[in-house]
């Protein structure tokens, strides 16, 4: 995968938005790719913890890609909700990698300072999430989707409305539902 | 679950969420009658729901950690008087974090930022308690204010602010998608608050979006002011070598080039900063990419990398857009350049000397430019400045004189001629007196302006401003000194678009005048004609000609009256006489004061050049084409041995020989000449100058006869705007943008709207015109066609039968609008059946046509 320039990047945004084929398909390596760079930099900072919003991650990957230019909140909301998806992907990578450092514990040689932590949720509330997500999926996609984009990459109603398609009142009942549904499931657990 | 399952939970969910707790059970209960499983499944999704609370409301926050189990140790922590209970988050200085005070008496929030750097000498913990309290006392409402201070056990620095619930600047800009003016008079908030602090001898040094956060009730607020400079002592002291004083947690896209070199940091650095903020404010776009972050990348862009202008900028990021975002660029382009880009510039200039000598004068230009008077920031500014001699419309150039020259001309003639005086007279002790006092005020006003401070446009607007005020106290035993200095100020001013401020010093250089040499003085004409031209340029024609006739009758009447002074006036007598459309009157005038400069000057004069043009407009207006083509060949021809050919005056001859080509029925190249003119007038004077509404009025007037309705409506409208701000209500370019307009508005038929216009244009007439003039007689006649299409064909009538006769005389029975309002008498009495009218007009327009 080579580079694009903050244009075609501009321009793939456009077309996931206008619904073009495929045109998702060929953003989502390159969003994904900057949020590794991007979260793998904090784990070098050598001299404080930090604690960031998941949000703020990807409005760098954003400022990256993209540039600080004048772009409607539109074209953000959707680059953030296509942003989210990577966002769980990594954030979850990382929760089942720390888990299984912690269980080789002793065994393995890798710096602690490769591993970054999910604030005041254990590796297994993540986890747990992310499979409860992925049944919701299969039953109400759009529920999870909003889940998604809320949590993963802190949008806020409207903006999720706006990346679904859907009215926020929508979105809003979906939300109440999922919000209700998850958490049934991950207590059963 | 099957999905029909679900989609039945999902339905019933739903709809008992909408209802308030304690009906649900009942509804439930009522639905699901038969299915007692369905119910359980739904009641137990709204007992999850109960318990869900903060369940995933927050978006994820991640924390990364270089020690295991790390709490921060300052949370929950007393600084002070202040309990740390969260962090807001971790700028290049150290962590910031959130608090309130431990009394429960204020319960004001507040933003703790404690500094990564210890103090390490007693030296600096005094520095940093002096500047703590400077900082304390900036009391302004758009400035967070800096509530306390001190050091933690462990020897960190902190300090408490007012916490900001804001957005940055440029994120509120674009959430509320503000216009360019809306941005300007927030950015102009942000000015003041760095002017105040300037004013206390605090200097920023990291302005930047992140610190100038905007409140939900849209006041700016700034962050972190003069903390800079309490961190870079830290890092002197820290070994961080002086060097790199102040660069390497400062935004580099903001920092200032003395502030990446190291160099001296002072106000002028916040003016860049500022300079900067704006651009990205206005283009959406930093004025450098800075992708490279080395520290000798970044110094050489920005000490080195010429700034592309703000409206180029946007043009280049419009390539990636789609088709209607290019167009809306191009608009935002088209405002921004000239003023704007000229102003941007000005105060990112790379010489901290050659920036805006202070805040406020950034501040107060762009205010200027707001208003539509002219900026200080000019890429050529006598140039500039020079144009606004050009006397408007058809109407060429008044006599004039040089802008700078002149001001400095005069006082110097002054001094001269207190010198013959003192030569002659006895009392040779007080004239010496005399040219001290005048040496005195010169030298007091060339330096309060320090001519390496500040370039030498500045410096002249600079001096004017403040010889306005001194003038009175410097010269009260002196009269005819300051009747002098008075009528350069006022003549200056007046040319700089300062009408309000002028009209004193003009007064009481006359009254001074008058006093000192006499009422029938040529000193006394003089300052008479100055104040003529003062009328002349505001719209007050009456007035204007009173005077200009006064002054000069007593020129003529005095022998050493300066030949240019007396030619002066009789030319500009001769342009306002063509306004009022006495053109034999005008003529005569004109090849006076012809005459009169050739005589003197000879043929290469400036003067001459401009009463040739002058000339041509009257010869046009009196319908002598060939004549009039000659005219402003021969003055262009002049203008061309003296000046470049990209002088203003050039545009003006433009506009003028596209006339010729109306009246040559060449109406395509008419257009082509004013729109190359107009393009001129934008360069020159800015978009807000009345020259250039008068190009839109002149480009709409045409295209309208062209047919072209849509642009001319467009173009008719952007004049209309433009004299809102350059021009008073009353001004008869207004009264004409009325009159097109309200053609435009009978083409649509919106006939109580054009009624309204033309009724306003009329009334604007009446003040300007004397009676009957041709421009009044026309808008009678379209009232009368309005009147016509509203059915009221008695007042429509007289109105047609009175225009047909008088456009009849003036214009000729072949010309169009002669033919117009035939065909609107020739519908009239078709409509109230008038049989012997009818056929006698219906003649006349045969014969007309043919």
């Amino acid at each position: 995968m080579h580079d694009l320039s903050a244009q075609q990047i501009t321009l793939l945004l456009e077309d996931c938005i206008n619904g073009k084929k495929g045109a998702v398909d060929e953003l989502l390596p390159h969003v994904y790719n900057e949020l590794r760079k991007i979260s793998s930099k904090y784990l070098r900072d050598e001299y404080r913890n930090h604690t960031l919003q998941t949000t703020e991650l990807v409005h760098e990957a954003y400022i990256k890609l993209i540039g600080d230019q004048n772009i409607s909140w539109q074209n953000r909301a959707h680059f953030f909700g296509i942003a989210a998806q990577s966002m769980r992907q990594i954030l979850v990578e990382h929760a089942r990698r720390r888990k299984s450092l912690k269980r080789g514990e002793g065994q393995s040689n890798v710096s602690l300072e490769e591993v970054f932590e999910v604030s005041e949720k254990t590796d297994d509330q993540i986890i747990a999430l992310d499979e409860a997500l992925k049944k919701l999926e299969t039953l109400e996609e759009r529920s999870s989707k909003i889940v998604e984009l809320r949590y993963f990459s802190g949008l806020t109603i409207e903006e999720t409305a706006e990346v679904l398609n859907i009215s926020p009142a929508t979105a809003k009942r979906d939300w109440n539902f999922a919000k209700a549904w998850l958490y049934r499931e991950i207590a059963a657990q | 679950m099957n999905q029909d399952r679900l989609n039945k939970v999902r339905e019933l969910f739903d709809e008992a969420s909408n209802l308030a707790v304690d009906k649900r059970e009942s509804f439930l209960n009522q639905k699901c009658k038969d299915d007692p499983e369905l119910k359980n499944e739904i009641f137990s999704l709204f007992n999850s729901l109960g318990n869900t609370k903060d369940f995933l409301e927050e978006p994820l926050t991640i924390v990364e950690q270089n020690k295991r189990d790390f709490v921060d140790p300052y949370i929950g922590k007393q600084i002070g008087n202040y309990i740390i209970d969260g962090e807001a988050g971790v700028g290049g200085m150290g962590i910031v974090y959130t608090g309130k005070r431990n009394d429960k008496e204020f319960d004001q929030k507040v933003a703790i930022k404690i500094l990564k750097h210890g103090i390490t000498s007693e030296y600096l913990l005094k520095r940093f308690q002096i500047e703590r309290q400077t900082l304390a006392n900036l009391q302004h409402q758009n400035i967070a204010r800096l509530l306390d201070g001190g050091r933690t056990v462990d020897g960190l620095p902190y300090l408490v602010m007012e916490f900001i619930d804001g957005i940055p600047i440029t994120e509120c800009c674009n959430q509320k998608k503000l216009s360019i003016e809306e941005k300007l008079k927030l950015f102009r908030e942000v000015c003041n608050a760095v002017q105040y602090a300037h004013q206390n001898l605090i200097i920023h040094r990291d302005l930047k979006p992140g610190n100038i956060l905007v409140t939900k009730d849209g006041i700016p607020k700034l962050l972190d002011f003069g903390i800079a400079k309490l961190i870079d002592e830290e890092l002197v002291d820290g070994n961080e070598g002086l060097t790199r004083t102040g660069v390497w947690h400062l935004t580099p896209e903001y920092a200032s080039p003395e502030q990446i070199k190291g160099e001296k940091i002072t106000t002028a650095s916040d003016v860049y900063s500022l300079g900067v903020l704006l651009y990205q404010l206005l283009t959406g776009n930093q004025p450098y990419k800075i992708t490279n972050s080395s520290p000798a990348a970044i110094s050489k862009i920005i000490t080195e990398e010429k700034i592309i202008k703000p409206s180029e900028r946007i043009i280049q990021s419009s390539e990636i857009s789609a088709s209607d975002k290019i167009i809306n660029q191009e608009k935002l382009s088209a405002h921004l350049k000239g003023d704007l880009d000229n102003i941007i510039l000005k105060a990112m200039h790379k010489d901290p000397l050659r920036r805006y000598v202070s805040v406020e004068q950034f501040s107060e230009d762009i205010r200027r430019h707001l208003i539509g008077l002219p900026v200080i920031a000019q890429k050529d500014t006598a140039g500039y400045r020079l144009n606004k001699f050009i006397k408007r419309h058809k109407v060429g150039f008044v006599s004039s004189v040089g802008f700078i020259v002149f001001l400095i001309a005069s006082l110097i003639a002054i001094i001269w001629q207190a010198n013959i005086a003192a030569k002659e007279r006895d009392n040779a002790k007080l004239e010496t007196q005399k040219v001290e006092t005048v040496n005195n005020f010169l030298q007091e006003m060339l330096s309060s302006v320090d001519p390496t401070e500040v370039g030498k446009d500045v410096k002249v607007y600079d001096i004017l401003k403040k010889a306005s005020i001194d003038v009175g106290d410097n010269f009260s035993s002196h009269p005819e000194i300051e009747a002098s200095v008075r009528k350069t100020i006022g003549v200056t001013l007046t040319n700089l678009g300062e009408f309000d401020e002028a009209k004193p010093h003009l007064i009481k250089s006359l009254e001074l005048n008058n006093n000192v040499y006499g009422k029938e003085s040529y000193q006394s004409a003089e300052s008479m004609h100055e104040l003529a031209l003062y009328y002349h340029w505001i719209g007050d024609l009456n007035l204007a000609d009173s005077l200009y006739t006064k002054s000069i009758k007593i020129f003529r009447n005095n022998s050493d009256s300066p030949p240019r002074s007396l030619a002066g006036a009789i030319n500009d007598l001769g342009i306002l006489k063509e306004e009022q459309a006495k053109y034999q009157e005008s003529l005569k005038l004109l090849k006076e004061a012809l005459n009169i400069y050739q005589k003197n000057f000879g043929e290469t004069d400036r003067d001459v050049a401009s009463t040739l043009n002058n000339l041509a407009l009257t010869l046009e207006s009196l319908n002598d084409i060939d004549g009039a083509e000659k005219y402003y060949k021969k003055s262009l021809e002049v203008y061309l041995k003296l000046y470049s050919p990209d002088r203003p005056e050039i545009s003006t001859i433009y506009n003028n020989l596209a006339y010729i080509y109306i009246d040559k029925d060449s109406l395509s190249k008419a257009e082509e000449y004013f729109k190359k003119s107009l393009e001129l007038k934008i360069n020159s004077f800015g978009k807000n100058h009345s020259l250039v509404g008068l190009g839109f009025m002149n480009l709409g007037a045409l295209e309208y006869t062209m047919n072209k309705f849509e642009s001319s409506e467009s173009n008719l409208l952007m004049a209309a705007e433009n004299f809102k701000i350059s021009l008073n209500e009353n001004h008869v370019w207004v009264g004409l943008t009325d009159f097109w307009y309200g053609k435009i508005l009978i083409e649509k038929s919106k006939f109580t709207d054009a009624e309204k216009y033309i009724k306003n244009a009329l009334s604007i007439y009446k003040k300007n015109y004397p009676k009957d003039h041709p421009n009044e007689i026309s808008a009678n006649a379209e009232l009368g066609i309005i009147y016509y299409h509203q059915k009221k064909y008695i007042e429509a009538e007289n109105l047609l039968v009175t225009g047909y006769e008088r456009i009849k005389q003036i214009k000729g029975e072949k010309d169009f609008n002669t033919i117009r309002i035939l065909e609107y008498l020739v519908k009239l009495f078709n409509q109230t059946k008038n049989p012997q009218k009818l056929s006698f007009y219906k003649n006349l327009l045969n014969q007309s046509k043919n």
